[in-house]
């Protein structure tokens, strides 16, 4: 989703917004008040990062839960009362389809809190840990998990084409598939505990472990950034007012 | 605890290559188009290679990353990583992972209990859908019972059951319960 040239949000922001957003699941009760801070909760992702497709995305991953939700709960499922009947066998259970609603909201809440970590630097969040004082273990638990995730990934890939070339069938037919299963996991995960080995002399020659890490002096993020982090905070607090007054 | 510089960074070490391994390995699926998740291989790995807390902090991570890296539905389901990072650490410190049918059979009673913690999960806080899966056969069960319930008055003839069931509709049979 990110893109070169967009501004990217702070690692603080990011927490925040997670926080806010685990007290709106909690404190919100009406599935308005829900809807209300999420949409206002994107849009200010969308208007600080200027990346239109981070709405794409986040719909990408709510459709796939909504849909099912809608039409398991709203047709389906017995459980709530059938409202009305179309053509003599199709039942709209409105209490269903309020809860498939709710529930998708539930999603969409996540998956804005979502793209707002996907649109942070990972630099960034390590900056913060450190400056967090966070323990260096759980410093590098977190920045080298998020670093070697990516060349695992393209190491499968790697893997899958070397075997492809060796020969080894790896479709069209299920069977083919799951016998090629191994040949591509194993590769993948023996050279990735091989790299670790090698990783960790790497890291202690260079004097990892023996001191405390300090924020880098020439990383001060602006004030405007530091801000910003608090919207979702007053987002929260705007949709809690208006829905008083309602 | 680590004690030395050489065993933080280790363990450290392991426990995120662990991590990239939960969530890397997904691409593999992926690649292959599979049905799997491959979300759990780095965190039962963990059991042999780092310490029990840090078995079950990978599982928590890791699960964390998901929400970003995958689906933000994924960090709900921390606790079954938390619950298979135990079994796992307790399998292998009884030697169960030395022998192949041992290591099957802990697989499937993981595989079973990892369910059993998922599914009240995904009813409370996903209604009973999880995507992608899952949600098919919850649709298919969804389905049946739906079409049980039409089936319930009918007579023996095709149109008869549509008309019996649209009758038992009309009457609106007593709620059986929240699908999961």
């Amino acid at each position: 989703v990110t893109v070169c040239n967009q501004r990217h949000v702070d690692g603080l922001a990011a927490l925040v917004a997670t926080a806010a957003s685990l007290c709106a699941l909690l404190i919100l009760g009406s599935a308005f008040a829900v809807a209300g801070y999420t949409v206002l909760l994107a849009l200010s992702l969308l208007v600080w990062t200027g990346n239109a497709r981070i709405g794409w995305v986040i719909v990408k991953w709510v459709l796939p839960f909504a849909v099912p939700l809608l039409l398991v709960h709203g047709v389906l499922n017995a459980g709530f009362p059938a409202d009305r009947w179309y053509f003599g066998f199709l039942p709209l259970r409105e209490a269903g389809l309020r809860y498939g609603a709710t529930v998708s909201l539930h999603v969409a809440l996540l998956a804005t809190v979502a793209a707002y970590w996907m649109n942070t630097r990972r630099d960034d969040v390590v900056d913060d840990l450190v400056s967090l004082r966070l323990p260096l273990w759980f410093i590098l638990f977190c920045s080298q998990g998020i670093a070697i995730g990516a060349s695992v990934e393209r190491r499968i890939s790697k893997v899958y084409v070397a075997q492809r070339a060796r020969g080894i069938r790896t479709g069209p037919s299920f069977w083919a598939r799951v016998q090629a299963f191994p040949s591509v996991l194993i590769p993948a995960v023996v050279s990735t505990l091989l790299e670790a080995e090698a990783r960790v002399p790497a890291l202690v020659s260079r004097g990892f472990g023996c001191a405390r890490l300090a924020p880098l002096p020439g990383r001060r993020k602006p004030l405007e950034n530091r801000l910003w982090a608090l919207a979702p905070v007053v987002l929260l607090v705007a949709v809690l007012l208006s829905q008083e007054w309602a | 605890m680590p004690k030395n510089a050489f065993d933080i960074t280790r363990i450290s070490v392991f426990a995120a290559v662990c991590i990239a391994l939960n969530v890397g390995l997904n691409k593999v699926a992926v690649v292959l188009g599979l049905p799997v998740f491959m979300d759990t291989v780095g965190t039962i790995l963990s059991a042999a290679l780092v310490p029990p807390i840090f078995s079950v902090l990978i599982g928590i991570v890791s699960n964390l990353l998901g929400g970003v890296i995958t689906h933000p539905a994924i960090p709900f389901y921390a606790g079954t990583q938390v619950v298979i990072a135990l079994m796992a650490v307790y399998s292998y410190r009884k030697g169960w992972f030395r022998r192949l049918p041992s290591a099957l059979g802990v697989g499937l009673a993981i595989g079973i209990v990892s369910a059993i913690v998922s599914a009240p999960i995904t009813v409370v806080m996903f209604g009973g859908i999880t995507a992608p899966g899952a949600t098919a056969i919850n649709l298919d069960r969804g389905a049946v019972r739906h079409l049980d319930r039409l089936k319930r008055g009918q007579g023996n003839r095709r149109c008869g059951r549509l008309a019996a069931a649209h009758a038992a509709a009309r009457t609106n049979e007593a709620p059986s319960g929240q699908l999961t």
